[in-house]
């Protein structure tokens, strides 16, 4: 029983929902009530949402074991997961690298990743998609944008 | 007292005398149109990416990009649902029913059309309905207090799970962390940092910007990147429907055509909804009103009509709240809530006596963005499907390239363009997960609204919460939020079974 539930998409999203909350409640616990006044502790808002969605994971839950839920999806692929790395590594590097070079070598990593094979448009898209940024971003509206030369 | 002077009239209409404006115009319709159009895009997500780039512009040409994006925007999701049956935004959800059922038929270039057109009445009837209403809600808005603005603010919020086109409980989640997320940084009364962990670069708080980026943007390009990832095959528009043949069938429904533009205007008047929840509204309406020979879900034009209609007419109705108490009336208007901020003008109770120039200035730039978004759609329905066959392989780098820049742009901060990765993650999962990303970003929106007017309200009020209850128009924006809520939730098994029934129908 305990294993189909967990195969249920919105058992377990329910279940995220209430550790989520119950996550933020804790840390909404330890804000400091700052000077005493005659006013709303500052951690009262954030309470509220916090419970609130530790009260929307239960519903989300207790509805999928009455009612059913489709079966869980899986919530990555492998091509997904270094979509998503190749991504963290440009934004990381991006205020520390040439951005004409960075965005050229992640277009390019990018496009090969996604299946991308035409010679063409390997070399096109990169290098147009650096200069259009440059012209709109660095050159038409005066950004400034990090650069070795 | 007149909110609107002669003087303000001049000002406004000094707009059509700046080239400049008519520039970011034609560029910003070309922009929402084919952001709107391809799959995975939408308008707040190209609003969110040329937002960044206002910021050396004057008030006027940057309006006119924004505005520009917007109209062409909630337009142009449609013609992936006509021609692809993808719907563009939630929005066009119910356009790609009767739009591609059309297009089967050999009728693409008629959908197309119809869409424009139907478009067009819509902006225009809601922009009618703004400049009659905001004064008038204006003059209301002034005598508002906290009390007020928190019930207000939270009818915005728990309309928000309306938003939800599956569910109301994930809608309300989602907004409920758009809130917790608005939370983060240091409290402005009490001067103590929330949900810090001790970095100095949250003191600040989480901007909205940055996070609106990554929800959009990097989200559905962490979606596209998908290995079994498939884009539907367009419908080639073979001939382009004649426009004055178009025109009569909306003579022919010419009240249906009212009706619908009033359903979305009213819709989008309401705080936090937008324009899936009206053109599921309108046809549900014009279902309702179907008569012999209609084939309603085999290619009727007056569902189109009705869907497309309301769904643009949302644009005048979502500017009523924002303009003139500082709410957004839809995702779209609560980014337009930074873009007018980043000009050093704020939205609600005064905005109109202050900013009455302005005011007019953005009816005529609405007018002026719908003109452009009908002679784009028509120049380039031909082409459409041409735009839904950019491959993902050069939509997503460029994207992501684009989200980078812009969001370095805004601060020159490393720490914002992580942030932009680590919403974008987040919108991932949501989007994954059946969450509406677009309940989180005006969760974030009104979360300081909720917070600072409760705050004041019961502090005025000797900490008394029965203040909410007792005062009339409190009352009855708490009572409408509940028969809202009510209203949702029975208009969700409602298209939960029009949606069934359409399919068994198939």
């Amino acid at each position: 029983m305990a294993v189909s539930l967990l195969r249920r998409t919105d058992f377990v999203v329910g279940l995220a929902l209430v550790a989520l909350g119950g996550l933020a409640t804790w840390l909404a616990l330890q804000i400091s009530p700052g000077p005493l006044q005659r006013t709303l502790a500052p951690n009262v808002m954030p309470l509220i949402c916090s419970i609130g969605i530790m009260g929307c994971g239960v519903v989300l839950a207790a509805r999928a074991v009455i009612l059913g839920s489709p079966a869980l999806l899986k919530a990555v692929d492998l091509q997904q997961l270094l979509a998503a790395a190749l991504i963290g590594v440009f934004l990381t590097a991006f205020p520390q690298v040439d951005f004409r070079a960075s965005v050229v070598v992640f277009t390019l990593a990018m496009m090969l990743l996604l299946g991308c094979r035409s010679p063409m448009q390997l070399v096109l898209t990169p290098l147009l998609t650096a200069g259009a940024i440059w012209l709109v971003f660095g050159h038409f509206f005066q950004v400034y944008l990090p650069r070795w030369i | 007292m007149d909110l609107i002077s002669a003087a303000n009239l001049s000002q406004g209409f000094a707009v059509l005398s700046d080239p400049f404006v008519y520039v970011m115009l034609i560029f910003g319709s070309l922009l929402g149109l084919v952001f709107g159009a391809t799959p995975g895009l939408t308008a707040p997500a190209a609003i969110a990416l040329a937002l960044p780039i206002t910021y050396g512009m004057g008030l006027n040409p940057s309006l006119a990009l924004l505005l520009g994006i917007y109209v062409s925007g909630y337009f142009s999701g449609s013609i992936p649902a006509i021609l692809i049956n993808t719907p563009g935004t939630p929005g066009n959800a119910a356009t790609a029913i009767e739009g591609y059922a059309m297009a089967k038929k050999g009728r693409a270039g008629e959908a197309l059309t119809t869409a424009i057109i139907s478009s067009f009445i819509g902006v225009l009837v809601s922009v009618l309905c703004l400049l009659t209403l905001a004064p008038l809600m204006a003059r209301v808005a002034l005598s508002f207090q906290s009390v007020e603005y928190f019930s207000l603010a939270l009818l915005g919020l728990m309309c928000v799970a309306g938003i939800s086109t599956g569910s109301m409980i994930k809608g309300l989640a989602a907004a409920l962390f758009g809130v917790l997320v608005s939370t983060v940084g240091i409290d402005q009364t009490s001067g103590v940092p929330r949900f810090t962990m001790g970095m100095p670069n949250l003191l600040g708080g989480v901007p909205i910007i940055t996070a609106l980026i990554g929800l959009f943007a990097i989200s559905e390009m962490l979606i596209q990147s998908r290995r079994d990832f498939t884009a539907n095959t367009a419908i080639e528009v073979k001939s382009a429907a004649s426009v004055m043949s178009v025109l009569r069938a909306h003579a022919a429904n010419k009240w249906l055509v009212l009706k619908s533009s009033l359903v979305g205007t009213v819709i989008g008047i309401l705080p936090g909804t937008g324009p899936a929840i009206a053109s599921w509204i309108a046809y549900g309406d014009a279902l309702r009103g179907r008569k012999k020979g209609d084939q309603f879900g085999k290619g009727e034009v007056k569902g189109l009509i009705a869907c497309e209609t309301s769904n643009n007419a949302v644009i005048g109705g979502a500017m009523v709240p924002l303009l003139t108490l500082g709410i957004p009336g839809d995702p779209v208007t609560a980014i337009l809530v930074g873009a007018l901020m980043i000009q050093g003008v704020e939205p609600g109770p005064f905005f109109m006596r202050d900013h009455g120039g302005l005011f007019l200035a953005i009816i005529v730039m609405l007018l002026m963005s719908n003109i452009a978004m009908v002679m784009a759609g028509l120049s380039i329905r031909r082409l459409a499907a041409r735009i839904l066959t950019v491959p993902r392989q050069i939509i997503v780098p460029v994207v992501v390239a684009v989200a980078a820049t812009a969001t370095y742009a805004i601060s020159y901060s490393p720490f914002e363009i992580l942030l932009v990765g680590l919403f974008g993650a987040i919108g991932y999962l949501m989007i994954r997960y059946g969450f509406p990303v677009a309940a989180t970003v005006i969760g974030i929106v009104l979360g300081p609204i909720l917070e600072t007017n409760f705050r004041n309200a019961l502090v005025a009020n000797n900490m008394d919460i029965t203040v909410f209850v007792t005062r009339p128009t409190s009352a009855a924006l708490l009572l409408a939020t509940g028969l809202l809520l009510f209203f949702w939730t029975r208009q969700e098994k409602r298209q939960n079974k029009l949606a069934d029934s359409l399919n068994d129908a198939d």
